[in-house]
């Protein structure tokens, strides 16, 4: 209980400080309306980073491996992808559906590929990641409509500019599963970590609890990615960190790495649009740039 | 008193070929029971089957006198299983014991018997091979189950351990039903009775009398 009240302090603190930084300055803004964008600005990251973790919580222990999570796996650039072709073809419709499928075939691919070993894995996720990225610039190139351009870039680079309320109610309810999910599997997921044999002498269906895994990892990766863009690294940082101060147990870790998930990218995203004021830096860059030496860290540590 | 454990004509085997076939023996409580044989002649196989992770070629496998192992925790408590070859998760050695839906107490009994208690809050995947070896039986050991399939069950573990193991193995048996897999001699010698694999078959005299215990 004291890591998540410790995790919630570190939440509401990032968030204050992202309502408070700006161009301007320091101090929480006089004028309602720049406040109001700054905070749901700030849920925006929030939820994104909340979802991202979760995502890298289910993904490790699916795959049993702690340096995987949505964006590493491909899962992310999968749904910037089924989005981007989503809207190419179906220019009226919303992209949620098309960013949910791509995320989801990202997945399959990945677990259908490189179910052998560690780095396996890990390069068919970084294949994917780069072959799904690429068809979302073909489609950018080859496309002439140029309201596919924003929404686009802004899922490809990443970040939070002018958020989406409906959005937004859309990555809460997705969050809010992710956890209730996370919850009520606790003992599921924790078994999973045994291998499936064990898991299933322990009571565990497998399969299932897999299948349903996957169904929320791409779920919450596509919502995420709607509402932030592909945004590397969070899913793999804030449950390494859960797991230091708390346990790698599914009871309390994945909460904690949730709040500490939404908390970091809060402060990415204050960082990106205030560092280099009055230009913006797109969030999904800033968290690459901090968040790959560190998981060549945790890589030196851990050989594939 | 029925069987703990009962197979008959029983054929197992992978997904092209049978590796062992007319497999037909009974296990009742209190007993142990030993399979050996070569690498490869479809021990591991056989124990898989009997833990209900694969299903047979032919042939009916009764636990408890059922052809169907519960579902959920109660499974757990039907089988207690050791395999050969088993994941170190990030889970410290007390979440480990509790899997299988022991409460604190017990857990803490079982820390005790396994001499674990100094392990307890330390990850698996920073333990020895013997130290996990130690976890994994005692992880078998915490939901008190009616059957134990120990596949290999003193890998790694040193002479004091395996002399441990012995002992444990003598408790247990007054409660449960063992079947365990070994290329030990010492082990083989706890067994009241060893089935040996060889050509496909499952014969109570070993392939090559020079293996006589």
């Amino acid at each position: 209980m004291k890591a998540i009240g410790l995790a919630l302090a570190s939440c509401a603190l990032a968030v204050l400080l992202a309502v408070s930084v700006g161009s301007g300055g320091f101090g929480v803004p006089d004028d309602g309306w720049l406040r109001e964008q700054r905070g749901l600005r700030a849920l925006a990251a929030l939820l994104t980073g909340m979802g991202l973790s979760l995502g890298g919580v289910w993904a490790q222990a699916l795959f049993r491996n702690e340096l995987v999570e949505p964006f590493l796996l491909g899962l992310s650039g999968g749904a910037a992808a089924g989005a981007v072709l989503s809207l190419w073809l179906f220019p009226g419709s919303s992209p949620a559906v098309g960013a949910a499928l791509g995320a989801l075939g990202a997945a399959l691919a990945v677990r259908g590929l490189a179910w052998q070993s560690d780095a396996s894995l890990l390069l068919t996720g970084v294949a994917v990641g780069s072959m799904t990225g690429s068809l979302a610039g073909l489609v950018l190139t080859l496309s002439a409509q140029a309201q596919l351009l924003r929404p686009a870039t802004h899922w490809l680079w990443g970040g939070f500019v002018d958020p989406d309320p409906q959005l937004l109610a859309a990555a809460a309810a997705s969050v809010l599963l992710g956890l209730l999910a996370t919850w009520f599997a606790r003992d599921h997921l924790d078994r999973l970590l045994l291998g499936d044999d064990l898991a299933r002498a322990l009571g565990t269906p497998v399969g299932a609890l897999r299948s349903f895994g996957f169904l929320l990892i791409s779920l919450l990766t596509a919502v995420c990615v709607l509402c932030g863009g592909i945004v590397g690294f969070i899913g793999l940082l804030a449950p390494h960190l859960a797991r230091r101060l708390v346990s790698g147990s599914h009871a309390t870790m994945p909460i904690v790495a949730g709040l500490l998930g939404g908390g970091l990218l809060v402060c990415s995203d204050a960082l990106a649009r205030s560092v280099f004021a009055p230009r913006e830096v797109p969030t999904g860059l800033l968290t690459s740039l901090c968040g790959a030496p560190l998981f060549l860290l945790a890589l030196r540590r851990r050989p594939v | 008193m029925s069987a703990l454990l009962a197979c008959r004509e029983l054929a197992v085997g992978h997904a092209t070929h049978t590796v062992l076939s007319g497999v037909s023996f009974e296990l009742a409580c209190g007993q142990v029971l030993a399979l050996a044989g070569r690498n490869g002649s479809g021990k591991t196989t056989l124990l898989r089957a009997l833990a209900g992770l694969t299903a047979p070629r032919a042939g009916t496998i009764e636990w408890l006198g059922k052809q169907r192992l519960p579902d959920g925790l109660q499974r757990a408590r039907s089988i207690g299983l050791v395999l050969q070859h088993e994941p170190a998760p990030w889970l410290r050695v007390r979440e480990v014991l509790r899997l299988g839906g022991a409460q604190a107490e017990r857990v803490a009994e079982v820390l005790e018997a396994h001499r674990l208690t100094a392990l307890a809050d330390r990850r698996v995947n920073e333990l020895s091979g013997g130290e996990r070896q130690r976890v994994a039986l005692a992880r078998a050991d915490a939901a008190r189950p009616a059957l134990y399939l120990l596949d290999e069950p003193t890998n790694h573990l040193d002479m004091i351990e395996r002399r441990e193991f012995a002992a444990w193995l003598e408790r247990v048996r007054s409660q449960a039903g063992v079947v365990l897999i070994s290329h030990s001699r010492s082990v083989l010698r706890l067994a009241e009775r060893v089935l040996w694999t060889a050509g496909g078959r499952l014969s109570d005299q070993p392939p090559d009398p020079e293996l006589m215990l």
